[in-house]
């Protein structure tokens, strides 16, 4: 009878929804990120937890983490996460002789891109209604649990403009604004399917499945009176919604059809009664996946503006993760406080083409291919209602937090601040 | 070292200097260069005379025509101007290491210096008071160390040989003549007889060897006897009135006092150039060219350069038989040789059959194939090139003549139109003559037509097999005057040149530079590079239709449009009757509006600014031209926003009975630019005759006006091609360029290269339905046809005439240069070339490697550009001389100009000024060129 409950229970939440784990460089939570998963409810059977994450002033932090260059713009529109300018020129190049394209680029073949004619500023806001997750927890023996994640995304991009830098005074100019820039979104959306207005999503992310061991350690010492280890293996689903190739900037909320695997491991030290520090590492590799996508096909393009739509295979770069955090834990009754540190990096993708018509070395020259990195600080507030193992129903467990995104490299960094709570049985 | 490790480590040590000083050069404009004088408008303080270019280190060496009276310039007699360097270096100090011995007191200190030649880079010369030998100056690198070497005295051809009368003519192979003689350079002085003149018995050429020994450390001179070979043995081969090579039947009469020796450093064979009065009588007759060679055993041979039977009359250029010789002669005054860019060698001759000939230019084809018994002989006209490959990977190796003309039949003849340089006389005598690419230069130093005199060029035109089939008309290029020598510093495009009043006052050489030219400032002042700067550049000859002919009236415009604006600059005009380029501050003298029209103005400006009105609407002009047609003649424009007429209300425009005149006159303040058409994004305005077409990016059309059209506004268009016509029709394509010639119609698509079907003129075509576009198919090309540069005769695509084609595709960033021949006798008249790089693979002349925006060309230089590109700046580069089919990677020796604009983010088109003779450019930085 408690098996099929069991299954029942978890049958419910992939009908709602689905995973988690996305890997697009931008910094909302995963549900299975470990500043917010919810105290073990040792002796429980069941941890059932619902989240919600939202998200503003989200800007960009393009390729220069340390701000070598003074033309560094620390905080920029969202949609200049990888280059200031798009290039519209530039999108149509790389294309064999005869196609529609190259023949539209031939057009402009007086004065070509001076890197001014063709050029244009996007600018565009982008807000996270709603970042939901949900879990559920199983207990087993020997301290080892299993979690089911799934995250589900409301993401909005809006007020998407294109300023054009190009000139009005020579004959390409005008050429060029006439063909292409004064009716921009238009052109490109008939000439490409790229569809460069706003847009509002939302769906589930990649499903993730969490094996857990975690052990504590008593310490006979004076200061240092509890180790605890946790050994955690994941693997990911590629049920989330992928990259929309036609819409701007329509990032993936999972790992955009690639089936991940995360091995992480955490320690968790206690002195005295209330103070806890720990760290943890997480590594994710994706596995390769392919669908179509937009690729870079000439070295002036910009990563917006890829009008070549072909069948790849992308061999994902490892993600790290590093948490580091201090805690006041159960300082008064369930209360307890936290701050952490957090840097995710991810390595270099690689595309490989299932086309002779464009160059691979071109392709994986792409921005968006490029390593990232993500700096933050996360604050909790969480309240254990079981925290003395009175008998609460259902055990209730409250989180609540908020994140700052403070540094980065080719990475969208937002402010976000959210809830979860959870309940054992 | 030997001598010829040593000159080939000086050329680098030159050309370094060279591409340093290039790329730092400040200062622009022509350049007087500094001899003994340093300033002033003066290079010497003494007349210059002889004049010799080495090609290879870009060093015009100039001589002093009379002895030297003054100490400070005496070692200025021969002196070097270098392309590094405003300084002409004196190479004839009072001290030097002659023979081998140091602080010799220098022969040539101050001496007036009789011939000047070159051996290897290094100046050979004959003293006006000794020219009995001569010296060779063998080391300059160091002005305060300079070697000579001298020979003893020559002496004749005489079976008992004495001493030569003097030296008339030098010149020297390079290297050595065969692989086993390297090391060895050879030298080859006609000399007169003993106490005798030229062409007397005893005439002939000496032969000297300049020998390195003691692995480089020695060298010595030989004077061998020329036609045995013997060492030392001093005697000259004979070569006078009984030479074999020179008479047909029987001895000629007399040979005159010019020599004309022209060694061909390719088919290393030496061409002597005579002036030959053969005897009267059916079958006498002559050569006026003499072909010889070192033979194995380093004698000269001397060897007719066409078989008698060749010759039949007195039309066969360098030979006559048969002919009324007392009123004429047959003369090579000057010899050259161009190895062509289709891989076929030619003799250039100044000179021909008759009287007043000197204003003749032929080119002759020679047999080139190494194995061949006819080696360097005029080779039969009639024959097919043979293109040999090589034999595993058959990649090209060549191109031949294999025969010589036998019969008059295969011999060139004065009238064919592929041996008549420039497609006619020059305007007056050639002073001098020079050759590179596939272009024949010379200057005249006074005209027959009221014009300065001034350096000319014409340019070959090719069949698609490779042999010449027509020359270019001769145009003006360098500069004008009285030019007394010149050579074209082919690597960067400047002319080097000596000028003077008269032969005898030649003082000043001077050399033009790319950059800034007289109207640069004026035209960035009225075309700012905020607003786009110039957009083009058209020129427009005095003898246009419509221009006065009136000696003292005629004038020539350069028509320089902008954005919403047209500048029409008077060039040149008629200067006590001589027509010839003005200088003059056209800030001072510009009649300007604002309103498109020109209200209150009265001829007596230099130039016309012409703003606003009508040329609002065009917005950015790129073109236009002068239109002439039943007494009215028109200044018509073109742009981005369609096509603008300068007219009067009443739709006339100037009269062209009267012409327009200097200082504009025959324009009306009642003209105002008027728009016509609906036309948008015209590319090109074509003026063939009486017929105007317009190239739009989706459109070629035929415009028709007349006044009264213009006065109705209902100017009428003809659709000659359309985007849309099955022939182009592919999503986005386009038209970039046409040329129409003769209404035979060439169109530039980014789906290829059309030509319109011979049978039909496009001037009367009635219907779109009556032209039939042909696709001309290139193999390997991007078929992103940007430009057509056609290359015509006077007779344009009426008779043979031959197209470069630029293919840049802009998406793939590549470019290619490719040549068709237009024959209109055939059923397929535009033929692609046999360019070959593997065989029965005609393709492309050049790889560009990258994309490309603007090519142009005179067959000696040719200019590529390329706008700005992202963070790339402009490129405006020559590329690598003697460009040449079958040649890999020529691109990558491609010349970068420097034209100080580093601002500029567009550049292009190039032309050339009729007037001038300078090559222009336009941009948003302006104007620059080469003057």
């Amino acid at each position: 009878m408690n098996v099929r409950k069991n299954i029942l229970i978890i049958a419910i939440f992939l009908g709602m929804t689905q995973s988690i784990d996305c890997f697009f460089p931008i910094n909302l939570f995963k549900p299975y990120d470990m500043n917010i998963l919810p105290e073990p409810a040792f002796g429980k059977k069941w941890q059932f937890t619902i989240g919600y994450e939202g998200g503003f002033n989200f800007r960009g932090y393009a390729q220069d983490e340390n701000e070598e260059f003074d033309t560094f713009c620390r905080a920029m529109n969202v949609l200049q996460l990888y280059q200031i300018e798009q290039d519209a020129l530039a999108m149509f190049k790389g294309f064999p002789q005869g196609s529609c394209l190259e023949l539209f680029s031939q057009q402009f073949n007086v004065d070509d891109d001076d890197g001014r004619r063709g050029h244009l500023i996007p600018t565009g806001k982008l807000d996270v209604p709603a970042n939901l997750m949900f879990s559920a927890r199983y207990y087993a023996p020997y301290n080892i649990n299993f979690t089911v994640f799934l995250p589900y995304y409301v993401i909005r991009l809006h007020d998407v403009c294109w300023q054009d830098l190009t000139d009005t005074v020579r004959a390409e100019d005008l050429r060029v604004r006439t063909l292409l820039t004064d009716n921009f979104v238009a052109n490109v959306a008939r000439l490409t399917g790229l569809q460069l207005t706003g847009w509002e999503r939302s769906g589930i992310g990649d499903l993730t499945f969490m094996g857990q061991w975690l052990e504590n350690f008593p310490q006979p010492k004076p200061l240092l009176k509890n180790v605890q280890l946790n050994v955690r293996v994941s693997i990911s689903a590629p049920t989330g919604k992928k990259t929309d190739e036609d819409l701007l900037f329509a990032f993936p909320f999972g790992n955009d059809g690639g089936v991940a695997i995360i091995p992480a491991i955490g320690l968790d030290l206690r002195f005295g009664q209330c103070f806890r520090v720990g760290g943890d590492i997480q590594l994710m590799h994706i596995f390769d996946s392919i669908k179509e996508r937009r690729i870079k096909t000439n070295l002036a393009q910009t990563d917006l503006l890829f009008a070549a739509k072909i069948k790849t295979l992308k061999e994902f770069g490892w993600t790290q993760e590093f948490n580091l955090y201090a805690r006041l834990w159960q300082f008064y009754k369930g209360l307890s406080l936290r701050v952490d540190y957090q840097y995710i990096k991810h390595f270099d993708d690689k595309l490989w083409l299932y086309s002779e018509n464009f160059d691979p070395i071109v392709a994986n020259t792409a921005e968006s291919l490029l390593e990232s990195t993500m700096h933050g600080v996360i604050l909790n507030a969480t309240y254990d209602f079981n925290y003395d193992s009175s008998c609460v129903f259902g055990s209730p467990y409250i989180n609540i937090f908020g994140k700052v995104g403070f540094n980065g490299k080719r990475a969208i960094l937002g402010n976000t601040f959210g809830a979860i709570i959870s309940f054992s049985f | 070292m030997s001598a010829i490790k040593e000159g080939q480590e000086m050329k680098k040590h030159l050309v370094y200097l060279s591409l340093t000083f290039l790329i730092q050069a400040p200062t622009w404009g022509a350049i007087v260069l500094k001899g003994d004088l340093t300033t002033g408008t003066q290079s010497f303080s003494f007349p210059l005379g002889q004049y010799a270019y080495d090609e290879v280190n870009r060093n015009f060496f100039i001589a002093a025509l009379e002895d030297i009276a003054t100490n400070e310039a005496k070692a200025f007699a021969i002196s070097a101007a270098g392309p590094a360097s405003d300084q002409c270096a004196a190479l004839t100090p009072e001290i030097v290491t002659l023979n081998g011995v140091p602080d010799s007191n220098n022969p040539l200190w101050g001496q007036a210096i009789n011939v000047l030649g070159l051996a290897g880079g290094r100046p050979l010369a004959v003293l006006k008071q000794d020219p009995t030998r001569f010296y060779l100056i063998h080391n300059f690198r160091n002005p305060a160390v300079i070697t000579e070497f001298s020979t003893p005295q020559l002496n004749d051809a005489q079976t008992n040989p004495e001493v030569t009368a003097g030296i008339i003519a030098l010149t020297a192979a390079e290297l050595g003549a065969t692989e086993d003689q390297i090391g060895t350079t050879y030298m080859f002085a006609a000399v007169k007889p003993h106490n005798a003149f030229w062409g007397e018995p005893g005439s002939g050429i000496a032969l000297a060897r300049f020998i390195s020994s003691d692995n480089g450390q020695t060298f010595t001179f030989d004077i061998p006897n020329a036609t045995t070979g013997e060492p030392n043995g001093n005697k000259a081969a004979p070569l006078d009135t009984e030479t074999p090579a020179v008479f047909i039947e029987n001895p000629v009469a007399r040979i005159d006092s010019s020599a004309a020796l022209h060694w061909n450093e390719r088919l290393r064979l030496l061409y002597i150039g005579l002036e030959v009065v053969p005897i009267a009588g059916p079958q006498n007759g002559g050569r006026s060219v003499v072909l010889g060679f070192v033979t194995n055993n380093q004698a000269l041979s001397l060897q007719p350069v066409v078989p008698d039977s060749a010759i039949e009359n007195t039309t066969s250029i360098v030979g006559a038989r048969g002919g009324n010789f007392d009123e004429g002669t047959i003369v090579a005054y000057a010899l050259s040789s161009i190895f062509t860019s289709t891989n076929l060698d030619y003799l250039i001759v100044n000179g021909g059959n008759g009287v007043n000939i000197q204003n003749q230019v032929y080119a002759l084809p020679l047999v080139n194939l190494p194995t061949s018994q006819d080696y360097g002989k005029i080779a039969d006209k009639t024959q097919e090139p043979l293109n040999i490959f090589n034999e595993i990977v058959p990649s090209f190796v060549g191109r031949y003549l294999t025969k010589a003309a036998t019969n008059p039949l295969e011999m060139p003849q004065t009238s064919d139109t592929a041996a008549r340089v420039g497609g006619g006389v020059l305007p007056g005598p050639v002073q001098s003559l020079f050759t590179f690419g596939d272009t024949v230069f010379a200057s005249v130093i006074s005209t027959d037509n009221n014009q300065q005199g001034g350096i000319f060029y014409s340019q070959a035109i090719f069949k698609a097999n490779g042999l010449i089939t027509a020359w270019t008309p001769w145009q003006r290029a360098g500069a004008t005057g009285s030019i007394f020598g010149f050579a074209l510093d082919q690597l960067v495009g400047d002319y080097f040149f000596m000028t003077g009043d008269s032969a005898q006052t030649v003082t000043t050489v001077k050399r033009t530079l790319n950059g800034a030219i007289s109207i640069s400032d004026y035209v960035s002042s009225q075309l700012p590079q905020e607003q786009g700067g110039a957009q083009g550049l058209i020129n427009v000859p005095y003898n246009t239709t419509g221009f006065s002919t009136t000696i003292g009236q005629r004038l020539s415009v350069l028509i320089i449009p902008g954005f919403e604006k047209v500048l029409f600059i008077q060039n040149g005009a008629d200067t006590n009757n001589i027509f010839g380029p003005i200088n003059t501050d056209y800030s001072t003298s510009t009649f300007s509006s604002d309103d498109g029209s020109l209200t209150n103005f009265a001829p007596g400006f230099s130039a016309l600014s012409i703003s606003g009105g009508a040329l609002n609407a065009i917005g950015p002009v790129i073109t236009g031209g002068v239109y002439a047609q039943n007494n009215n003649g028109y200044f018509i424009v073109a742009g981005f926003g369609g096509i603008a007429v300068l007219c009067n209300a009443d739709g006339t425009g100037f009269n062209t009975t009267t012409g327009l005149a200097t200082e504009f006159a025959g324009l009306d303040s009642t003209m105002r630019f008027q728009k016509i058409t609906d036309l948008i994004d015209v590319r090109n305005l074509i003026i063939d005759g009486e017929t105007i077409y317009a190239v739009t990016r989706t459109n070629l059309v035929r415009i028709t006006i007349t006044p009264e059209m213009l006065a109705n506004n209902t100017v009428q268009t003809t659709v000659l091609a359309d985007i849309n016509n099955p022939e182009f029709i592919t999503s986005n394509s386009s038209f970039s360029d046409a040329v129409i010639n003769n209404g035979f119609g060439i169109l530039a698509t980014s789906v290829g290269l059309y030509y319109s079907n011979v049978l039909v003129n496009l001037a009367n075509v009635t219907q779109e339905d009556q032209v039939v576009w042909t696709f001309v198919k290139f193999n390997e090309s991007l078929n992103s046809i940007t430009r057509i540069v056609p290359v015509t005769s006077a007779a344009g695509f009426a008779t043979n005439a031959e197209l470069y084609i630029l293919d840049a595709c802009v998406s793939l960033g590549q470019a290619r240069i490719y040549r068709a021949a237009i024959d209109p006798t055939q059923a397929i008249p535009v033929i692609p070339f046999n360019d070959l790089y593997i065989k029965d693979i005609p393709t492309f002349l050049v790889s560009l490697g990258n994309y490309r925006n603007y090519f142009a060309t005179d067959g000696a230089i040719n200019m590529i550009t390329r706008s700005k590109y992202l963070q790339n700046p402009v490129i405006y580069e020559l590329l690598p001389p003697h460009l040449r089919a079958g040649v890999r990677d020529q691109q990558k020796r491609s010349f970068m100009i420097n034209l100080n604009i580093p601002q500029s983010r567009a550049i292009g088109p190039m032309v050339r000024s009729s007037t001038s003779g300078s090559w222009l450019i336009v941009g948003d930085f302006g104007i620059r060129g080469n003057e």
